[in-house]
C-alpha cells in the first residue's frame, strides 16, 4: 500500500517544478545558452552527473509504502512499518542487523564478550551474524575474498558502463549526430563518461561487498552504517531543496515588490526582514521545534507511526529554516529591482500604462531570475551543513531519522570509547563532503554562466 | 623633428572563445615631441585598444601579435614589467573618459595626486602634498587648499576631470594619452578642459595622443590626425590638410553625417542603409495649432532627512516652465546636464509627478489627473529614451517588446492584426520583419534605437518625447536615426519634443527651441534666430563653447 508522506509530496511538487523549468529552458534561447555553458565547464558537467546520482537515491528513498505482511489467510494485511523503494533495493543492507558495534569489514564484534565453555568462562570477540559469515577461516580468507569482490564489482560496473556507451553510440548512429549549435563550446563528454564510470564502478563494488561485509561497519544497535549514510542523503537533499522552495515565494514577492514600488511597501517589508534578521536564527528554530513537540504530544493519536512524526518534524525544520533564510535573497532582489526600476524599458512600460503587477511579472522578474538561481544553488550546500549543526545541538531532525547531523551527534560518545568507534563519523563526513563539494562546484559554474558581471 | 612615440605595424587580437578577433591591424604613426596627434574614429574602431597597447594595459584576452611601440627610441613591448611601471604615470600620463570611474572614491583627491609624485618623483609626503596643491592650482581647481582634502563625490564632473588631469601630469610626463577626456562633460566644461589641456601642453612641452570620436574637438586640438575604421588607419594627415580636404571616402562620409545648420531640410549622409542622397525633402511645415501647452510647470523633489523622513527642503529640478508645442513641429529643449530637461520630458507624460503648474494636451489638463484618467492619453504621448542598451528588456523578443503597448492600450486587438502591424513598423524603421523573433542583444545600438522608435510608434502617438535619442550613438548612426525621425514626422505628422545637449542636432532638426538653465527656460524662439542671434547671456556662453568645424 503506497504512502505519500508530507515531505514526499513536496519533493514531487519540486520535481514537477524542475520538469516545468527544464521545459521552459529548452524553449528560451538565452536560458538554454546559459545552461549549456554550465555544462561546458568540466566542473559543472561532472557535478551535475554526481548530484544526479545523489538526487536519484533521494528520490528512490522518497517513494514510500506499507509492506504487505506474509499471512496464510485470504485477508491482506499491511504492516505498520513504512518502507521506501530504496530500502527494498538495498535489501541486505537494511535487514542484516548485528547485535552491536563492529568495525568496517570486520567479521567479529568490536568488543569482547564472555562465553561459557567447557573450559570455563572466557572473553572472546564473537563472530558476527552476517558479515564474513560465509568464510570458514576468516583470518586467512578475508583479504582474498575482499579483493575478488572488489575486482568483480569494478568489472561489473565497467561492463554496464561499456554497454551504456555502446547503446548511446548506436542510438546516435541511428538518429544521426546533431551538429553542435554555432558559437557554442563543446560539452566535455569525456569527463562526464569518466564520472559515470567511476560511479558505476563504485556501485558495483558496493553491491558485491554489501551482502557479505559491513563496508562502513555497524552502529550501537548493529545497524549498517553505510545504509544509514545512504538514507541520510534524502534528509540532506530535502533540507537543501525544500527550504529554498519555501523561502522563494517570500523572497521573490517581497523583494521585487519592495524594490519596485518603494514608498511605504518598501518600509514595511524592510522592517519585517530587519526584525526577523535580528532574532538569532538558532533561537527561533529551537522555539519552533519545541512548540512542535508540544503539539505532537497533545495530538499523539493523529500521528500514529514514528516515521510520520519524524517526517513532520523534518518538514517543520525546512519551514522554519526557510522562514529565517529568505531575508538574504530578499535584500538582493530588492536592491536589483531598485536598479532595474530606473531602467528605461520599465519607464517605457509605464508610459504605455502597463499595470504594476504586470511590470513586476514581465519586466522585473525575468531580469532577476539569475540572482535567484545563483542564490538557490549557493544556499543548498549551506543548508545541508546547517542541518548537521542543528542536529548536533539536538534541534535538528528527529533522532529516529537517519541524518548526517544525527550520526555526527552520536559520534560524540562513540569517539570517547576505547578503542574509538570512528566509522560513523567518517562515513557521514565522506558523504556530506561529497554532496557539498559537488553542490559548490555546480554553484561556481552556475554563477559563471548566469552572473552578468562575470561575463566579458 | 625627432619623434617621441613611434608605432610601427601594430597588430592586436582578442581571444573570443576558440577564435581570435583582430582589433587593431597594421597601425603605424609617430608623434613628434610637443606634438598633438588625434586618433579619430567611431566606437569599436580600435582607438582605445591602440592607446592601451602603448600603456601595455590591455585586457587579459588581448594580445599584441606583432609590431613595435617605441618611446624615445626604446621599444616598450620589450621592457620588463618592472620598468614599464616606471613608464606608466611617469613618462606617459593617461586620462580616461569617465572621471567618476577613474578616481578612487575612498581616497581624497590629494592622496590620489600624491601617489604618482611619491612613486615616480620620490617626493616625501610633505613635499608631494605641496606639489599636489600647485598642480590643482595649475589645472585651475578653485580653492585648491580645500579641495585637496575632499573626496571625489564632493566634486563636480568637470572638477573631477581636472583632478584626473592633475594626477596624470603629476610626474611631468613626456607624453599624455587622453582617451575621450571630454566626452562625459558638458560643452561649457569641455571648452574649459580643452583650453586647459592646450595651455598645459604648451607650458610643460609634452606631446599628446588625443583620442576622440568628435571631429570638431579633434580640429581644435590636433596638429595631425588619423582616422580609424575597423582597426585600421584609413587616412593620416596633418590637421590643416585633413579638415580642409578629407581624401578618404570614409572621412568624407563622417563629415557628411554631421548635422549642422547649413544642412537644414537636407538628408544627412548615414553610411549604408539609406544613402539615397537625392531625397531632398522640404522642411516639414508645422501647423499653428497648439498641441501641448505647458504653463508654469514645476517639478520639485523632496529632500528627506532623519528617522521620520521629514521633508527638509526641495530640489527644484524644474521651476516654472512655460512653452507651447504646435502640432507637427520639432521643439528642442536644450541645456547642460542637470538643467532639468529630462525631468521636464518625463513629467509631461506623467512618468514623474508634477508639483505645480498645468500641462494642457488638446485642451485636457494632464498635470494632476490620476493613472486611470491618464490612460486614454497614453497612446498619444510616447517617449524614446537615450540609452539604447537599457531601453529594451533583454529577456523579451523584439516582437513582444513592440506588442506590449498595443496589448495594453488595445490598439490592435487580435494577434494576427498585431503581427501584421509589427512587421509593418519594423519595415518603417528600416529593420526586417524576421527580426521580431530575436532578442535585443543581437542588435547594435542604432538598431536598438530603431526598435525603441517602433515601440513608441506602435500605439499611434501624436507627440513623442525624444530624450537624447542619439547621444549614445556614433555620428553615422546618429545621422540615420535623425533621418528616420524626420521621415516619420513627414509621414505621420508627428510632433517631437526633442531633448538634447547637442546644439548641432538642434540646428539641423528643430523648428523652435528653448534653452534651459537651472530648471528654467532662459530663452526660447525660432531655432535659426536663437542660434544666429542669441539674446541671453547663458545662451551666448553655451553657443560659444561648442567647438566648430
Amino acid at each position: 500500500m503506497w504512502v505519500v508522506l508530507l515531505t514526499d509530496f513536496f519533493l514531487y511538487l519540486l520535481l514537477a517544478g524542475v520538469a516545468l523549468y527544464v521545459g521552459f529552458v529548452l524553449r528560451t534561447p538565452h536560458l538554454r545558452h546559459a545552461w549549456r555553458s554550465v555544462m561546458t565547464r568540466r566542473g559543472g558537467a561532472v557535478s551535475v552527473v554526481a548530484l544526479g546520482f545523489f538526487a536519484a537515491i533521494a528520490i528512490l528513498d522518497s517513494v514510500h509504502f506499507h509492506p504487505r505482511l506474509e499471512q496464510p489467510g485470504a485477508q491482506v494485511e499491511y504492516s505498520n512499518e513504512i518502507l521506501s523503494v530504496f530500502d527494498v533495493l538495498v535489501g541486505p543492507l537494511r535487514t542484516q542487523v548485528e547485535r552491536t558495534y563492529s568495525a568496517p569489514f570486520a567479521y567479529h564484534a568490536h568488543s569482547k564478550e564472555t562465553r561459557e565453555t567447557p573450559q570455563g568462562r572466557i572473553r572472546v570477540y564473537p563472530r558476527l551474524e552476517y558479515a564474513g559469515a560465509h568464510l570458514a577461516d576468516p583470518e586467512r580468507e578475508r583479504g582474498w575474498d575482499i579483493t575478488v569482490r572488489v575486482l568483480r564489482g569494478a568489472l561489473l560496473g565497467a561492463g554496464v558502463w561499456g554497454l551504456l556507451l555502446l547503446g548511446i553510440r548506436l542510438a546516435r548512429r541511428l538518429r544521426g549526430a546533431r551538429p553542435r549549435p554555432e558559437g557554442e563550446a563543446a560539452i566535455p563528454w569525456r569527463s562526464v563518461a569518466v564520472t559515470v564510470l567511476l560511479i558505476l564502478m563504485l556501485i558495483g563494488i558496493v553491491t558485491q561487498l554489501a551482502g557479505a561485509y559491513h563496508v562502513f561497519g555497524t552502529d550501537k544497535v548493529g545497524e549498517d552504517v553505510l545504509y544509514q549514510t545512504l538514507k541520510s542523503i534524502r534528509t540532506g537533499v530535502l533540507i537543501g531543496t525544500l527550504t529554498t522552495l519555501i523561502m522563494l515565494p517570500f523572497a521573490i514577492a517581497l523583494g521585487i515588490t519592495a524594490g519596485y514600488y518603494r514608498g511605504w511597501a518598501d518600509d514595511v517589508i524592510q522592517y519585517i526582514y530587519i526584525t526577523l534578521n535580528s532574532i538569532p536564527g538558532v533561537l527561533l528554530i529551537a522555539a519552533a521545534i519545541l512548540s512542535l513537540h508540544v503539539y505532537l504530544n497533545a495530538h499523539a493519536a493523529e500521528y500514529a507511526s514514528l516515521a510520520e512524526r519524524a517526517d513532520l518534524r523534518l518538514l517543520f525544520l525546512c519551514m522554519i529554516l526557510g522562514l529565517t533564510s529568505w531575508t538574504g535573497l530578499c535584500r538582493l532582489l530588492r536592491g536589483e529591482s531598485l536598479k532595474l526600476r530606473e531602467h528605461e524599458y520599465i519607464q517605457a512600460a509605464v508610459a504605455f500604462g502597463v499595470s504594476g503587477p504586470r511590470i513586476l511579472l514581465r519586466h522585473i522578474l525575468p531580469n532577476v531570475m539569475h540572482i535567484v538561481l545563483i542564490t538557490v544553488v549557493l544556499d543548498f550546500s549551506g543548508l545541508v551543513l546547517a542541518e548537521a549543526v542543528l542536529s548536533y545541538v539536538d534541534i535538528g531532525v528527529d533522532p529516529s531519522m537517519n541524518s548526517w547531523g544525527n550520526m555526527i551527534n552520536s559520534a560524540r560518545l562513540e569517539m570517547s570509547r576505547e578503542p574509538p568507534v570512528w566509522w560513523s563519523l567518517t562515513a557521514s563526513f565522506v558523504f556530506m563532503f561529497a554532496l557539498v563539494l559537488f553542490a559548490n562546484l555546480l554553484s561556481d559554474a552556475v554563477r559563471d554562466a548566469f552572473d552578468p558581471r562575470v561575463k566579458r | 623633428m625627432s619623434s617621441l612615440l613611434e608605432i610601427k605595424n601594430l597588430r592586436v587580437a582578442f581571444d573570443v572563445g576558440p577564435d581570435r578577433e583582430v582589433a587593431v591591424e597594421d597601425i603605424s604613426f609617430s608623434i613628434p615631441k610637443q606634438g598633438t596627434f588625434a586618433l579619430l574614429g567611431e566606437s569599436g574602431s580600435g582607438k582605445s585598444v591602440t592607446a592601451l597597447s602603448v600603456m601595455r594595459l590591455l585586457p587579459e584576452a588581448a594580445r599584441i601579435e606583432s609590431g613595435e611601440i617605441r618611446l624615445n627610441g626604446r621599444d616598450l613591448l620589450e621592457l620588463p614589467e618592472v620598468q614599464m611601471r616606471g613608464i606608466r604615470g611617469g613618462t606617459i600620463g593617461m586620462i580616461f573618459q569617465e572621471p567618476m570611474m577613474s578616481l578612487n572614491p575612498v581616497m581624497t583627491v590629494g592622496q590620489q595626486i600624491c601617489e604618482p609624485l611619491r612613486r615616480h618623483r620620490g617626493l616625501s609626503r610633505k613635499a608631494s602634498m605641496a606639489r599636489a596643491l600647485e598642480l590643482l592650482d595649475a589645472v585651475r581647481v578653485p580653492e585648491p587648499r580645500r579641495r585637496i582634502d575632499e573626496y571625489p563625490h564632493q566634486l563636480s564632473g568637470g572638477m573631477k576631470q581636472r583632478a584626473m588631469i592633475a594626477g596624470a601630469l603629476a610626474a611631468e610626463p613626456d607624453l599624455l594619452i587622453a582617451d575621450e577626456p571630454t566626452t562625459a562633460l558638458d560643452v561649457t566644461i569641455q571648452a574649459q578642459v580643452l583650453e586647459l589641456l592646450r595651455e598645459l601642453q604648451r607650458d610643460l612641452g609634452m606631446a599628446m595622443l588625443f583620442i576622440t570620436h568628435d571631429l570638431a574637438v579633434a580640429k581644435s586640438m590636433a596638429d595631425a590626425v588619423a582616422i580609424m575604421q575597423h582597426g585600421r588607419i584609413v587616412e593620416a594627415e596633418s590637421a590643416g590638410e585633413f579638415f580642409e580636404n578629407p581624401r578618404h571616402e570614409y572621412s568624407r562620409n563622417l563629415f557628411a553625417a554631421l548635422p549642422n545648420i547649413s544642412k537644414r531640410g537636407l538628408r544627412l549622409h548615414g553610411n549604408g542603409s539609406d544613402s539615397d542622397e537625392q531625397a531632398v525633402e522640404p522642411a516639414s511645415r508645422p501647423s499653428s495649432e497648439p498641441l501641448l501647452e505647458v504653463e508654469d510647470l514645476c517639478v520639485h523633489f523632496p529632500i528627506r532627512r532623519g528617522v521620520f523622513r521629514r521633508v527638509v527642503g526641495h530640489v527644484r529640478a524644474v521651476d516654472g516652465l512655460s512653452f507651447t508645442l504646435r502640432e507637427g513641429e520639432t521643439f528642442a529643449l536644450v541645456g547642460e546636464s542637470g538643467c532639468g530637461k529630462t525631468t521636464t520630458g518625463k513629467s509631461l507624460i506623467r512618468l514623474l509627478p508634477v508639483t505645480q503648474g498645468s500641462v494642457h494636451y488638446r485642451g485636457h489638463d494632464l498635470s494632476h489627473c490620476s493613472a486611470h484618467e491618464m490612460a486614454p492619453f497614453r497612446s498619444e504621448l510616447q517617449i524614446v529614451f537615450q540609452d539604447p542598451f537599457s531601453s529594451l528588456n533583454p529577456r523579451m523578443v523584439i516582437g513582444d517588446i513592440i506588442a506590449e503597448g498595443m496589448q495594453v492600450l488595445g490598439v490592435a486587438q487580435d494577434a494576427a492584426e498585431r503581427r501584421e502591424r509589427i512587421e509593418e513598423l519594423l519595415l518603417q524603421v528600416g529593420l526586417k520583419p524576421e527580426h521580431q523573433t530575436r532578442y535585443p542583444h543581437e542588435f547594435s545600438g542604432g538598431q536598438r534605437q530603431r526598435i525603441a522608435i517602433a515601440r513608441a510608434l506602435a500605439v499611434n502617438p501624436r507627440l513623442i518625447v525624444c530624450d537624447e535619442p542619439t547621444s549614445a550613438l556614433d555620428v553615422t548612426i546618429q545621422a540615420q536615426i535623425l533621418n528616420l525621425l524626420q521621415d516619420l514626422q513627414d509621414r505621420h505628422g508627428l510632433t517631437y519634443l526633442f531633448i538634447t545637449h547637442n546644439i548641432a542636432v538642434v540646428s539641423w532638426m528643430a523648428h523652435r527651441m528653448a534653452v534651459m538653465h537651472e530648471g528654467r527656460i532662459v530663452e526660447q524662439g525660432d531655432t535659426v534666430d536663437i542660434l544666429q542671434n542669441p539674446q541671453h547671456e547663458y545662451t551666448r556662453t553655451l553657443l560659444s563653447a561648442v567647438p566648430r568645424l
